[in-house]
């Protein structure tokens, strides 16, 4: 055992400073020594706290995994480029070129329709409280011994314009308004106005527009 | 609606017709992550989605040509979402890559008369054409400047090309 004890905290603390120093470019993973972390794990690790370590061992093989693909690309670039100038002057034929891009097509995928606009909106739909939606409830049938018959007017509609002509005549030539002075109730004045349009359609009443005058 | 769900929206829209997804700066920005533990809560945001994304087809990449994080079909269903745009055209496969290497081998950025002498194919410019339409390329008529757009390192995985063709010179070797 060392002489003094490597926490697992202590040793997970220095990956991830070496794992956010290689994302920030500060250090190559190829000049990174792994050796001393490796040596930790193995000088600190017993049967008791092997479920802690083993993590950690698994996060540093992975950073070394890395290390190795950067080594491969390393190697693979090196003195490539006039390489490849080469391969292109020794005329490969067009299908010998396009076979080398097998498995190198990566397809975007893309969502133009979603926004952060909608995600907002639809995130304060989902927030807003919602009212107590109409409940619709069955009616319950009555039974009823009564007859419910639709009530027609007794007279028909010229009789009752008719009726209500003979009820102003006397009035007339008089003012618009003074034809329904005497009357209070809406729908009887909406029922006579009806009238009166009928009649001044039919010409058995007139009306001058610069007077506001009703006359026969 | 939670960080995956904005993340999620972020990753798989379309900026302009060369661009999708979003960079660390912009999603670490909208999210309101800061400070010390910035990049490990972003990974782990990253980390948490793809694990998400993993059973439903999808992958979360990054386009190191402009440093934008972005949501891909898995390779293993490529084929069936018809992911080689050049499927019945090796030429033009041809002379994209033509342009890559060409581009690799000048710090970025090539010309028209350096495709025609390493293509050596009559219509080289036609072909060019094509690819600036489909947006893999910016093409200057003037200058005869061509130049690849991020778009191809969307939709191509160049590491995985280089190293196709690092083995087929290996096995010609």
């Amino acid at each position: 055992m060392p002489d003094s004890i490597i926490l697992p905290q202590e040793i997970r603390d220095q990956l991830i400073e070496i794992k956010e120093a290689i994302l920030a470019g500060k250090i190559s993973l190829l000049k990174l020594e792994l050796t001393p972390i490796f040596q930790k794990i193995i000088e600190s690790v017993s049967p008791s706290n092997i479920f802690q370590y083993s993590p950690l061992y698994k996060e540093t093989n992975d950073i070394l995994y890395q290390k190795f693909e950067e080594l491969k690309k390393l190697l693979i670039r090196m003195n490539s480029e006039q390489r490849y100038i080469q391969f292109l002057k020794n005329i490969p034929a067009d299908s010998e070129i396009a076979k080398l891009f097998e498995d190198c097509w990566v397809k975007p995928f893309q969502i133009e329709s979603l926004s952060v606009d909608f995600l907002k909106e639809s995130k304060m739909k989902l927030l807003a409280k919602h009212a107590e939606p109409i409940s619709i409830k069955e009616l319950s049938k009555v039974d009823s011994k009564e007859q419910f018959i639709l009530e027609i007017p007794k007279q028909k509609f010229t009789e009752k314009m008719n009726h209500y002509f003979a009820s102003i005549k006397d009035k007339l030539p008089c003012y618009l308004e003074d034809i329904f002075n005497n009357e209070t109730d809406q729908l009887l004045i909406y029922e006579h106005f009806i009238y009166l349009l009928h009649l001044l359609q039919l010409g058995t009443i007139k009306y001058q527009k610069e007077t506001n005058t009703l006359y026969v | 609606m939670n960080e995956l769900s904005i993340v999620m929206h972020l990753l798989s829209r379309r900026i302009n017709k060369y661009q999708l997804g979003a960079t660390k700066e912009e999603i670490c920005e909208i999210l309101n992550i800061s400070g010390k533990h910035q990049t490990s809560l972003f990974n782990q945001l990253i980390i948490n989605l793809s694990n998400y994304l993993k059973v439903l087809g999808l992958n979360i990449r990054y386009n190191s040509i402009d440093s934008h994080w972005y949501v891909s079909y898995d390779p293993e269903i490529s084929d069936i979402v018809k992911a080689n745009p050049f499927e019945d055209k090796p030429r033009l496969a041809a002379s994209l890559f033509t342009i890559l290497i060409s581009c690799i081998s000048n710090l970025g950025s090539t010309n028209i008369s350096e495709i025609a002498k390493l293509r050596k194919k009559k219509g080289i410019l036609s072909d060019l054409r094509e690819l600036e339409k489909s947006g893999y390329i910016n093409l200057d008529s003037d200058s005869g400047e061509v130049c690849l757009t991020p778009l191809v390192g969307y939709e191509l995985d160049i590491n995985h090309l280089l190293t196709n063709l690092a083995l087929k010179m290996k096995d010609e070797d």
